[in-house]
């Protein structure tokens, strides 16, 4: 395994309350695999990928759980550590490249400054830099031009670069084709699932379900700041078990599927003030009595399920 | 923070402009009759002194206050019934009239403030409305500048367009959807510019273009101290040069958080 | 219904007069590039194509937001490119427009209600009290209770509830022909199909025609009847939805069909070369050909014309073979 996620809590403060954006999430990754997340905006996705690397800032906290990487609690950790295994360790590719590319800099130069912070030697990093552009499927000479002087795709592949210029064990993309077209989109995945070749782990966070199915080997799915269901790709896809997974792919539209879609009711409930119970109860053509108490993670054929259809089952978490 | 500035700002105005509505009944004496020995320092009677012709120099603080505010709000108000429109028509047309206009209010805008009122008002002679008028033209470049750049960004918004294709017409365009969105920054300029206009105000009255002896006013007043200073006769201006301070910084103060408040957070 | 002819939108490179006094050539960004279609009565046509290349700008020509630089707009056999004033205002109530973005296309300082009734008003169709009633009607109906939001103004709105309004707002003045722009890529997931339902059920009770602009392919099959793919400015494909998604015949449309996300594992890979070209340097010969694998000499120096193939209008010279 190379990371547990063990009961996460994140909160925000907000003028209206605390919103707990991530409520008692756990989630195992194993060596190699790649994991989509999947959910609406605001169901805690990103959050769980920024508690994970600690960038969560002020209203936001990290309340309880514990992140095992590696044998190593990185919630437990100095902030000194956590800088070292962020970048080199872990890596992560943010939804607008922009945000991690400083526009006044040369692209090689912000990748030395990247590597040198790690310790990495300057005539070792430049060499470092080029290979790593190489790998991305960049020609070596992009070292040397400005953000603003490649087309969107091509920066992604420079943050992509940059964050698996150290070969980090884990690698995580928030929403790391948004932006782009669909056919950069494609070449990205591409990109991402080569990458994912040997012991990496990968996590996808994405909005577009069919996108992770694609693409990974388990997939999470997330509801108002918690996992529903996690699973194997192919059977969470196919015969989905929480009816929120049910309900979002056959909402989504897809070109190769012969079937209508069908629109889900309703919308996600707010999280300062989450109703009682299953937070998907309102939406829920599934609901019934006993979902007016929360559910417990439960594991169905080797999926782990937050939903009362189930039963008890042998209580997971 | 911007609420603690906007609070204390609006009790310095409301401080001022009460002591404007009731002046006689603030005034322990008539602002323009010697009421006592002249050039007296602070004392019982007379907590300001007097000055030079044994006025209460209280009492004419007091009163002078009305004239600022008149001459200011007004001069203000004149200039944003002006500014705001040809912002908002130069903004929203664009095109030669745009560039005209643009070039008139840069031109103006070049001059310092001050030095343009004294041009107008020089020009148009003294008095009260004379100096309105001098004081509303300097600050019409301020008004007509933010608005017409707000316009040119509001103008390209969507829901500008979506009006558009719902066959509003121009006037309901600019009346419906784009002037109350700019509304806040009327505000904001009005009190900031009203800061600015009360200095300006204090200066066209110290050369003498306002008012004459021996009606009280601010700036006036401190002309007259003026001379008398060197022999250190300090308060014969301290009091009326504090008071321009004071509510200048008033409507800054509003103007600041204000602009904190509203437009900063449109911004995000 | 409607029909475009030739329609052309060229932007200038040079801004200012300055920038234009100096420049050796006047450069132009030619977005879109000589564009011909027809939509009938009752049919949604989707445009569809990466960013950039042309079909936003083509929906903006239509609703009259962007001025053609060249070609004809004729809607219901009457010329509409160069109408103005009171005329023009008489045509948009026939032509209404949804936009992508419902964070901005709804005015910050008015109520949801009154978002409804000013298009009422402006057309002089009711009284303002009629009106009222008019605009609560059709809150109920895109499912936002009347009593709920009539007075609440757009920013206590979540997104998708503000494209709601910004359906029935269109929808309100009864238009024959819709342009809806990317209505539901900035709607969370879980709620684009009820936004998809919603219009389709407008469409069909007012029996509209539409142009529905998209960048994913995947809603194609959900709301159009025909489908024309734009690639810099020109269509290279267009035709019955059902048959060029499955057996698209110009390499860009099987490209993008094939890099489409599906919960179908795919059975082709049609490989494109680089990214999209710069608008400002269109190529010689097929635009597409120096991405295009399977591209050859004539294609780098001919460019194909829009030729019927079939049962569709293709621009390719060797039109492709594939089934999906």
């Amino acid at each position: 395994m190379i990371i547990e996620v063990r009961d996460l809590v994140t909160e925000f403060r907000t003028s209206r309350g605390v919103l707990k954006a991530l409520d008692r999430v756990s989630l195992n990754v194993n060596r190699g695999e790649f994991v989509g997340i999947v959910g609406e905006s605001g169901c805690g996705k990103s959050t769980l990928a920024y508690s994970i690397m600690r960038l969560i800032r002020k209203p936001g906290r990290i309340t309880s759980g514990s992140i095992i990487f590696e044998g190593k609690d990185l919630l437990k950790i100095s902030e000194e550590e956590m800088r070292k295994i962020r970048g080199k360790d872990i890596g992560m590719v943010f939804q607008d490249p922009m945000t991690s590319l400083d526009p006044l800099e040369r692209v090689g130069d912000q990748f030395v400054e990247m590597l040198t912070e790690h310790g990495v030697e300057e005539e070792r990093a430049e060499e470092i830099a080029k290979k790593s552009l190489e790998s991305v499927g960049l020609p070596a000479e992009m070292f040397y031009n400005y953000p603003h002087q490649l087309s969107g795709g091509q920066r992604q592949r420079v943050v992509i670069a940059m964050a698996v210029a150290m070969n980090p064990k884990l690698l995580i993309a928030d929403e790391p084709t948004t932006a782009l077209d669909v056919i950069v989109q494609e070449k990205i995945m591409d990109l991402l699932e080569e990458l994912k070749k040997g012991e990496r782990s990968i996590l996808l966070i994405t909005h577009d379900f069919s996108l992770a199915a694609e693409r990974s080997d388990k997939i999470a799915v997330m509801y108002a700041g918690w996992i529903v269901e996690y699973g194997d790709a192919d059977k969470v896809v196919n015969e989905p078990l929480h009816p929120y997974s049910a309900g979002l792919i056959s909402s989504v539209p897809d070109l190769w599927l012969d079937r209508e879609i069908k629109p889900l009711p309703g919308s996600p409930p707010d999280l300062v003030n989450p109703p009682e119970g299953c937070r998907f109860r309102d939406r829920c053509p599934k609901a019934m009595k006993i979902c007016e108490k929360e559910p417990v993670s439960i594991n169905v054929e080797d999926r782990i399920v937050k939903c009362w259809l189930y039963g008890e089952g042998d209580v997971k978490s | 923070m911007s609420n603690r500035m906007l609070y204390a700002g609006l009790a310095i105005i409301s401080a001022v402009v009460f002591m404007a509505i009731f002046a006689p009944f603030i005034a322990p004496y008539d602002p323009t009759k010697s009421t006592g020995d002249v050039l007296q320092p602070p004392s019982a009677e007379h907590i300001m002194g007097t000055d030079n012709l044994g006025r209460d120099i209280f009492s004419r603080v007091v009163y002078g206050a009305r004239v600022v505010l008149i001459v200011v709000f007004s001069a203000s108000l004149l200039s944003m019934l002006v500014g705001v429109p040809l912002g908002l028509i130069s903004g929203y047309y664009g095109g030669k009239l745009d560039r005209v206009l643009s070039m008139i209010m840069d031109s103006l805008y070049a001059f310092p403030s001050l030095i343009l009122a004294i041009a107008i008002a020089a020009v148009l002679g003294p008095s009260v409305f004379n100096a309105m008028v001098a004081i509303a033209v300097v600050y019409i470049p301020t008004y007509f500048r933010m608005i017409r750049g707000q316009t040119l960004s509001i103008k390209t918004r969507l829901f500008v367009e979506a009006a558009k294709v719902s066959g509003a017409s121009n006037a309901r365009i600019l009346r419906k959807y784009i002037f109350p969105n700019v509304a806040t920054t009327v505000i904001v300029v009005f009190s900031l510019s009203v800061a600015d206009a009360i200095i300006t105000e204090a200066g066209l009255s110290f050369l003498g273009f306002i008012v004459t002896a021996p009606t009280p006013d601010w700036g006036f007043d401190l002309s007259s101290g003026k001379p008398y200073l060197p022999a250190g006769y300090w308060w014969m201006i301290t009091f009326p040069g504090l008071m321009v301070m004071l509510l200048s910084l008033g409507f800054a103060l509003v103007g600041e958080a204000l602009s904190e408040k509203y437009l900063a957070r449109e911004e995000r | 219904m409607l029909r475009v002819e030739n329609l052309k939108k060229y932007f200038p490179v040079q801004k200012s007069f300055i920038e234009t006094l100096f420049a050796r050539k006047l450069e132009f960004i030619r977005a879109v590039d000589g564009v011909s279609f027809e939509v009938g009565r009752g049919e949604v046509l989707c445009l569809v194509g990466e960013s950039g290349c042309g079909k936003t700008t083509t929906g903006r020509m239509i609703v009259k937001l962007e001025e053609p630089s060249d070609g004809r707009i004729i809607f219901k056999g009457r010329d509409i490119t160069h109408l103005e004033g009171d005329e023009l205002r008489e045509i948009r109530k026939h032509i209404q427009m949804v936009f992508q973005d419902p964070y901005a296309s709804l005015n910050p300082r008015m109520t949801i209600g009154e978002h409804l009734i000013d298009p009422l008003l402006i057309h002089e169709l009711a009284t303002r009290e009629e009106a009222e009633e008019i605009a609560k009607d059709m809150l109920n109906k895109v499912g936002l209770p009347a009593e709920q939001f009539f007075n609440r103004f757009p920013h206590q709105l979540s997104g998708g509830q503000r494209q709601r309004v910004a359906i029935a707002r269109a929808m309100i003045l009864k238009p024959e022909f819709v342009v809806a722009d990317e209505p539901v890529s900035q709607i969370d997931v879980s709620l684009r199909a009820a936004i998809l339902e919603l219009l389709l059920r407008f469409k069909k009770e007012l029996n509209q025609s539409m142009i529905f602009i998209t960048h994913d392919l995947s809603i194609t099959r959900v709301i159009g009847d025909r489908i024309a793919v734009m690639y810099l400015g020109k269509i290279v494909e267009m035709g019955e939805v059902d048959s060029i998604v499955k057996r698209p015949m110009h390499p860009y449309t099987a490209a993008l069909l094939s890099a489409v996300p599906s919960f179908v594992k795919k059975k082709i890979r049609i490989d494109v070369i680089g990214e999209i070209a710069n608008p400002r340097e269109i190529p010689k010969g097929c635009r597409y050909s120096p991405r295009c694998p399977f591209a050859k000499d004539v294609c780098r120096r001919e460019e194909p014309e829009l030729e019927k193939v079939e049962d569709r209008l293709v621009a390719c010279h060797y039109p492709l073979e594939v089934e999906f």
